[in-house]
């Protein structure tokens, strides 16, 4: 245990050595936040006179009329929820960009890099279970970067944007304080699996060095089921909620509706029960999968 | 005439050692194809639940987001050498750079043709090319010359950004990622009609970088529309000429420095 420990908080210091680069990345963060309200603003906007109806005659201004995409794609999406609120979504999105390390795309680069050089077999020669020091690895890295990007983002949400003369675009704190902690509970359970999650990524790696299709699959499972791409309260809500019973939407869906107050309190411990739930199934399977892996290795360099 | 054989050279080299592994090559093709769809069919989601973007339907803003994803894909692809400088500096090799008989800049151009920007490209086409279908958008030549002056000015307009990134790699290597709040940043904002935007954001990628003014007026004009209200339709022919000037710009930062690098490594 003490190992798994170590190798959590080794990882933790190193990932906080680069406080240039984390500056820069929040500043990137602030401007692509911004994008992304300004153009779901934009959607707003267009349809201020009620969801589903404005814009469906009035859009097709040119060239004859051309069919919308729109009108049967995914059946009977339009009008059957309401379209939350804009200033919540625009907090989701703050938190979006404030928790972006928990949305991963990739496998840890330090797994990456042991299993491309070969290193991975003194890795093996440990007297520890290769995929617990993984994960331990991985939830000492998100946790260290969380810890480095959150809080300077959600300031820039919150306080910088009212500062700067743009009010309509800050982030809201949660409506309750039973809201909060709702949100901060949510927010360790997507920690745990995002660390799952990061887990089979590696193992991808593990399979074929090339895994690359693999994993872009992955990736864009992981932002479009995440609602980082788009929050998921604002798809039609037949693909939304159905991107909410896949895993990803625990890494950072799960946690926002409580803090923006989509989620009433009492959904809760569903929620919860969907992340855990998930995170037992990622680790139980990753860890079935790197036993038999490991009976069938090809160590790589030399 | 030389440079321009010798860079063609080097992009044959850098194609045939992307190409030698086939398979990884067209995984990779394909890993970028779904990355890229997905955000496609997000846009489609967002536009089946709410209608319209600024008055724009999904067909008109499917052939603006299309043909800004050609764009920055084929930039992205041809930059490789400026998007990856950071660590020529890091290691010291810019040095080896300057001692051969051969512009920097063209040196770096020719580092790498990357192929899996393909991916990209291909979902940007298809993109596009159901649009135009569904919107019969260029019927004139005047709008494909339009189109086709666009495509090179987005290009030079992103690879400028590229240029510059390169560039600030002489100041700094720790916080490149300042840059990609106009590269992706760039894209992801003129993927839509400027005109959805706040004035702030919209008259940034506008005028200071000015992608909107060679990507989304062109558009906005092949498909009839003003680009911003009140603004004629055949600005989007003048707004072009916003690329040679940042492409210009980005060259004197990057003369800039050059002039102040000092030479790190072993």
């Amino acid at each position: 245990m003490k190992a798994y420990a170590a190798a959590a908080s080794s990882r933790f210091r190193s990932a906080f050595q680069y406080r240039a680069a984390a500056a820069a990345g929040i500043a990137c963060q602030g401007f692509w936040g911004l994008i992304l309200i300004m153009g779901l603003e934009a959607f707003y906007a267009a349809s201020a006179g009620g969801v589903g109806t404005a814009g469906a005659s009035g859009a097709v201004g040119m060239a004859g009329g051309a069919p919308r995409l729109g009108a049967s794609w995914l059946g009977l999406a339009n009008g059957a929820a309401a379209v939350p609120p804009l200033s919540s979504m625009i907090s989701y999105i703050w938190l979006g960009q404030a928790f972006l390390v928990l949305t991963p795309w990739g496998p840890d680069p330090e797994v990456r890099d042991t299993i491309r050089t070969g290193s991975v077999a003194i890795e093996l020669l440990k007297p520890l279970d290769l995929y617990s020091f993984w994960l331990s690895k991985a939830l000492g890295l998100k946790a260290a970067q969380l810890s480095l990007r959150a809080l300077p983002v959600l300031i820039f949400g919150g306080f910088l944007m009212p500062l700067v003369c743009l009010g309509d675009y800050r982030l809201s704190p949660p409506p309750t304080l039973g809201h909060f902690f709702a949100f901060l509970v949510s927010l360790v359970a997507a920690l745990f699996l995002c660390a799952a999650v990061v887990g089979i990524f590696d193992i991808l790696l593990f399979r074929t060095v090339s895994a690359v299709g693999a994993t872009s699959l992955a990736a864009s499972l992981v932002s479009l089921g995440s609602g980082l791409l788009v929050p998921l309260p604002v798809l039609p809500p037949a693909l939304g909620s159905t991107l909410k019973l896949l895993p990803f939407s625990g890494l950072a869906d799960a946690p926002f509706r409580f803090w923006t107050g989509i989620a009433p309190l009492a959904t809760l411990p569903a929620s919860l029960a969907h992340q855990v739930g998930w995170t037992i199934v990622l680790v139980a399977a990753g860890r079935a999968v790197v036993r038999r892996e490991l009976l069938r290795l090809d160590i790589l360099g030399g | 005439m030389r440079a321009i054989r010798l860079y063609f050279m080097l992009i044959g080299v850098s194609l045939r050692v992307q190409l030698a592994d086939r398979r990884s090559a067209f995984i990779q093709i394909f890993g970028q194809l779904v990355i890229t769809g997905v955000e496609f069919v997000a846009l489609a989601a967002l536009f089946e639940r709410f209608g319209s973007f600024s008055g724009w339907s999904l067909p008109e803003a499917a052939l603006l987001y299309g043909f800004s994803d050609l764009v920055f894909a084929l930039a992205d692809a041809l930059s490789y050498g400026f998007d990856s400088f950071s660590s020529l500096v890091r290691n010291g090799d810019v040095d080896r750079l300057l001692l051969r008989p051969m512009s920097p800049i063209l040196q770096l151009l020719g580092k790498e043709l990357t192929v899996k920007r393909a991916g990209r490209l291909l979902q940007g086409a298809a993109v596009f090319v159901w649009a135009l279908i569904e919107t019969r958008a260029v019927d004139r030549a005047s709008d494909a010359l339009l189109l086709f002056f666009a495509a090179l000015a987005g290009i030079v307009v992103f690879s400028s950004l590229f240029l510059m990134q390169a560039a600030l790699c002489f100041v700094t290597v720790e916080a490149l990622e300042v840059m990609n709040a106009f590269t992706y940043g760039g894209r992801q904002t003129v993927s839509r009609p400027l005109s959805g935007y706040k004035p702030l954001l919209r008259d940034f990628f506008l005028l200071v970088v000015p992608i909107g003014s060679v990507v989304y007026l062109p558009i906005a004009t092949v498909l009839g529309r003003e680009g911003l209200p009140g603004l004629p339709t055949w600005v989007a022919w003048p707004a072009l000429l916003g690329a040679p000037i940042f492409a210009f710009a980005a060259y004197g930062l990057w003369r800039l420095g050059l002039r102040r690098h000092t030479s790190t490594g072993s």
